[in-house]
């Protein structure tokens, strides 16, 4: 067990499987279960990609498998856009050299 | 001992779904019906319970509305570059990032979550991928309330939109339970079954409270241009999705007296993505603001997540504009280049219309765009971008009208060719009509119809037969 009781935690779980869903939506996203990703703490020691409850910060407890211990964000500005620096370009020029252009 | 939470059933929370909504919204919606296929829609929005003068004071008093309304020189000049002599109206932006958690949205989580407080919950749910989640989890921090925000974030392969992960990221910053689910509709009935299991406060985008918020923003634009320039503005725009922000705005300029003042409505044009579909989700580069939102909720706005929505776009607006994802990444630039401003970028969708029909517009005249947001990871327009080409859409220069949405994204070549489409309102007010081609229409509903669409019963009439031939052939 590498995880402790009371470890924060992101678990998924199917919230519907595939055919439980609603039968109006496109047959690409039908033919996927509607999957769910909660945080929480542990309930009970665990381990990574097994199943635990936990409870959640407005105290719902919920079963799901353990993906990512103490889960934190890392989203970007991105990787550099040479286009975008070209639209910059073309801004400045237009608007402060427009006698070079 | 902890009791595991039971999973949902969607035919169960259909049979039950009157009953939910009508315990966590505190209203019942039964009574704004009337006969035939309409309801009272005043009645309503009066239904709230707040004054005009209560609405200002509690935002007032949560760091929200009375932002600045700046003149944008720069883009103004810029905008003058391209028009004839004697052209290129005045751009004005209310700069909306400086509310309380960086968007309008706060303005409508204000009440919401006033409300709630006000009636006893102990916490509120809103199902919303946007800056509306982080508004309602700042202002539950505020009252002390719980929140639970659920958000549609990844495709089925585990990938997710980088802005949405950003307001998840806000979301949990102001102390809210993010629950964050792979694409569909279903969304609907999970929000359902959250409802009904915390007993919490449905902080819906559609109830009266969230539209009455925004009417001080309506308001204030009235308000402040007349001090400034010594008359109202001709022309607001608001980008456009769920169809709240055109609304409430549209209804304080009006409370305002701004009588002769346009609103336009401005969407990001995503046509051709499917917005339930897998595939296609991490295809776009803006999700809201869009017309995969604007188009669908202007034509049949009860399809929120309450049964009557106090968003109805086409009581208001004036003209519908629709604009590239290139063209809205080129205004975005423009901002933070000529005016030293970083917001958005869903939320200049409205500035790059702006930045074409000033153009058109003589000089002397005002156009107020009546929204900005903030930026940052995962929602600057750089990330979009970066995000953009990773799913495989090109990025390249030309007509922004020839964009396809999904495969690529055309920047304009030069501010002179950032051009846009219109929707005429004609096509919208018919689709809208669809529904009804077999209902016998009584007196009442027709009166009900020409509030809805702001015509009179001999166009409704009009708008029918020609659908109706359209189905013959």
């Amino acid at each position: 067990m590498t995880c402790k009781k009371g470890t924060y935690v992101k678990i998924t779980k199917d919230f519907l499987k595939r055919e439980h869903r609603l039968n109006t939506i496109p047959e690409v996203t039908s033919n996927t279960p509607l999957t769910g990703w909660v945080t929480g703490k542990l309930l009970k020691d665990s381990d990574l990609n097994k199943k635990a409850p936990i409870e959640t910060i407005t105290g719902r407890f919920v079963n799901g498998t353990v993906i990512e211990i103490e889960p934190s964000h890392s989203h970007t500005f991105g990787a550099y856009v040479p286009e975008l620096a070209m639209v910059r370009e073309t801004i400045l020029r237009e608007m402060w050299r427009e006698d070079d252009v | 001992m902890f009791k595991i939470e039971s999973d949902f059933d969607i035919e169960k929370l259909e049979k039950r779904k009157s009953e939910i909504i009508k315990r966590s919204t505190g209203l019942n919606y039964s009574e704004f019906e009337t006969d035939g296929i309409g309801f009272n829609y005043e009645k309503m929005m009066g239904s709230t319970g707040y004054t005009f003068e209560d609405v200002m004071n509690i935002q007032k008093e949560n760091m929200i509305g009375t932002t600045p309304l700046t003149e944008l020189k720069n883009l103004t000049e810029y905008a003058r570059k391209f028009s004839g002599d004697g052209y290129g109206a005045k751009i004005l932006l209310k700069d909306e990032a400086a509310n309380l958690s960086g968007s309008f949205k706060a303005r409508r989580a204000a009440m919401s979550v006033h409300k709630a407080k006000q009636l006893g919950y102990k916490g509120v749910i809103a199902a919303t991928s946007g800056n509306y989640g982080a508004a309602v989890a700042a202002m539950a921090a505020k009252y002390g309330l719980q929140c639970i925000i659920i958000q549609e974030c990844f495709d089925s392969k585990g990938k997710a939109q980088p802005e949405i992960l950003e307001k998840a990221r806000a979301c949990e910053a102001y102390g809210a339970e993010v629950i964050q689910l792979s694409v569909g509709p279903e969304l609907f009935y999970t929000f359902l079954h959250l409802l009904d299991v915390t007993k919490f406060f449905n902080a819906s985008l559609y109830s009266p409270y969230g539209i009455l918020g925004i009417e001080t923003l309506g308001y204030e634009i009235a308000k402040e241009t007349k001090n400034e320039y010594g008359k109202f503005p001709e022309l607001v725009i608001a980008t456009n999705a769920g169809g709240g922000n055109l609304t409430g705005t549209a209804r304080g300029l009006e409370r305002a007296g701004a009588h002769n003042t346009e609103v336009y409505a401005a969407s990001v044009n995503l046509r051709g993505l499917h917005m339930a579909n897998d595939t296609h989700f991490n295809k776009k580069s803006f999700t809201t603001g869009h017309t995969g939102f604007g188009i669908p909720f202007a034509i049949n706005p009860d399809r929120s997540d309450v049964p009557r929505s106090a968003a109805r776009v086409l009581r208001y607006v004036d003209k519908y504009y629709v604009v590239n994802q290139g063209s809205v990444f080129f205004i975005t630039e423009t901002l933070a280049a000529l005016e030293g401003m970083e917001r958005g970028p869903a939320g200049n969708t409205s500035l790059a219309v702006a930045f074409r029909m000033a153009q058109k517009m003589r000089r002397d005249e005002i156009i107020v765009v009546q929204e900005s947001e903030y930026s940052g990871a995962g929602k600057h327009h750089n990330a979009q971008l970066a995000f953009a080409k990773e799913n495989g859409i090109e990025l390249k220069f030309g007509d922004p009208l020839d964009e396809v949405p999904g495969s690529n994204i055309i920047f304009p070549k030069s501010g002179a060719d950032l051009l846009l489409r219109e929707i005429p309102l004609r096509h919208i007010q018919k689709t809208y009509l669809k529904r009804y081609l077999d209902t016998e229409l009584k007196i009442n509903d027709y009166i009900f119809l020409e509030q809805e669409l702001r015509i009179d019963q001999d166009e409704i009439e009009i708008l029918l037969k020609e659908v109706r031939d359209e189905r013959k052939k």
